[in-house]
């Protein structure tokens, strides 16, 4: 699909989400992402661990990736839909990009 | 971790090493496959995870697609604790048999306590009690306590009322005395009401008598205020009963010093520790005497007991030396009035009566000499005054023995 229907699909999709108040990351597969303190963030609707290290994570996601920088990280759980981590959280970058790997 | 998470961790998990090129991979592959992974992290260039134990087979793919090398470094658990206690059956069995002893033991009453005695001897209760069946070592499934209540009520004992309470393995008894036949006369006997201390009457309720006194009169202590009858109880003698409300005033003065000496510790101290055998005490370490001028000591002493009560005739003193420095100096003088106001709150504490109701208070300061500060404390309260007095003395309980009844 050329970008410029992307976009314009994406516009309907994010205004078609807000009228009928569905939750955005289902239409529009939007990972959420839940933060608590600097101690344990959570991720759900991902697409993987990218690449992985007590210091650095990188969990990808649709249109992009998140990497988190911090100490002693840990990935406490992981399914197919959620992935937690715990640690001492230092960063937090969301990067968009290319779509992450299905 | 959720708690179907827990549940499952709690009955039991692997903790797998897994080495390889593409470890990443590997995981979002067990993840894509369903298999839960806990607890993922790093450990040097290999990766540490938790899985379930029935999910241990299905790594096989794809640790077979990444080139991983999974291995099993430590297994948690219910089910593999209970594999290693399979092969200690004493242990377990010793478990079992000592819950089982202590909830056997537990069906016993194992305590005894008597309250609420004044005359009567502890143990002559006691020994009642164990004649109806409640003493240490007794089944409580075998306790009536309404049946061992009664006994004892019935029992030589004079008891006006007796409850017993079995919580746990202890056993709780209370009883109430009859009045003895002495106090019984004493409680019956004639007399007047007096006052107990100098006031003035705010009011004058006769219950029994004939009234003295007067609301507004000021009386001295030991004035009737409520006129019995003499005679016996039967034959015309009139217990006085009543009460006496009057104005009664406190008053107290207490003095503090602005110039005070001051014990400053220099923060150098000494230990002696020596045995004290028949009367001689033996230095055991330190000098005989301490090596400051000024001091203040702390002693403590152990004694050496073989069995509860039998005890040798040993003592271990430990004896603390810290030096000090004493010196004079002057404080304000708000800290020296707080010092005479407090000491004069104490005296009035322990004169005026806990059901007197103090209505006004006042103080004043003075300064008496140079370097010396007076309170005065005045505390007026309104308290019931009267205080029984029988027509014959000896008709109180324990006059005998010289002893004092107030009422």
């Amino acid at each position: 699909m050329p970008a410029a229907e992307r976009s314009r699909w994406l516009r309907l999709k994010r205004r078609l989400a807000e009228t009928l108040d569905v939750p955005a990351e289902l239409l529009l597969d939007l990972p959420r992402v839940t933060l608590l303190g600097n101690l344990q963030l959570e991720v759900e609707n991902h697409r993987g661990i990218l690449a992985f290290s007590e210091s650095r994570l990188v969990i990808g996601v649709a249109r992009g990736e998140v990497e988190v920088r911090g100490r002693g990280l840990v990935v406490a759980r992981a399914s197919k839909t959620a992935a937690t981590v715990r640690g001492e959280i230092g960063e937090l970058i969301l990067r968009p990009g290319a779509p992450g790997p299905t | 971790m959720n708690g179907h998470d827990r549940v499952r961790r709690a009955l039991g998990y692997l903790e797998i090493e897994c080495r390889g090129p593409f470890l990443a991979r590997f995981v979002n592959l067990c993840v894509a496959a369903g298999v839960s992974l806990s607890n993922v992290r790093p450990a040097g260039e290999a990766l540490l995870a938790c899985i379930p134990v029935g999910a241990f087979r299905r790594l096989r793919p794809m640790a077979r697609a990444t080139h991983t090398r999974v291995h099993i470094a430590r297994r948690g658990g219910l089910l593999f604790l209970w594999r290693r206690l399979r092969r200690r059956r004493l242990l377990i069995a010793g478990a079992f048999l000592s819950l089982a002893v202590i909830y056997h033991l537990s069906g016993f009453v194992w305590f005894v306590d008597v309250s609420g005695t004044e005359m009567l001897p502890v143990e002559a209760v006691e020994s009642r009690l164990e004649q109806a069946g409640l003493y240490p070592g007794a089944a409580k499934s075998r306790l009536d306590v309404n049946a061992i209540r009664s006994a004892l009520l019935l029992s030589d004992l004079k008891l006006a009322w007796a409850a017993i309470d079995i919580s746990g393995t202890r056993a709780r008894v209370r009883v109430v005395e009859e009045p003895s036949n002495a106090a019984r006369q004493y409680l019956a006997a004639p007399g007047d009401i007096v006052a107990g201390c100098d006031g003035q009457l705010v009011q004058v309720l006769v219950l029994a008598g004939t009234q003295v006194a007067r609301a507004g009169d000021v009386v001295r202590r030991g004035e009737p205020l409520i006129a019995g009858r003499p005679g016996p109880p039967a034959g015309g003698g009139v217990r006085a009963r009543g009460v006496c409300r009057a104005r009664v005033w406190y008053e107290c003065y207490r003095e503090a010093a602005l110039r005070v000496p001051r014990v400053t510790y220099t923060g150098r101290s000494f230990t002696q520790i020596l045995i004290s055998f028949n009367g001689r005490d033996i230095i055991l370490s330190g000098w005989k005497r301490p090596p400051f001028a000024a001091y203040r000591t702390r002693e403590t002493a152990r004694h050496l007991a073989l069995w509860r009560n039998i005890r040798v005739p040993v003592e271990v003193i430990t004896r603390r030396f810290d030096e000090c420095t004493e010196s004079w100096v002057t404080r304000p003088a708000d800290e020296a009035v707080a010092e005479a106001r407090a000491a004069a709150r104490q005296w009035l504490g322990r004169m005026i009566p806990q059901d007197a109701q103090v209505v006004n208070e006042s103080e004043r300061t003075i300064t008496v000499a140079p370097g010396v500060v007076g309170v005065r404390l005045l505390v007026e309260t309104r308290e019931d005054i009267g205080r029984f007095l029988p027509y014959d003395p000896g008709s109180r309980p324990g006059a005998a023995q010289g002893a004092t009844v107030r009422g």
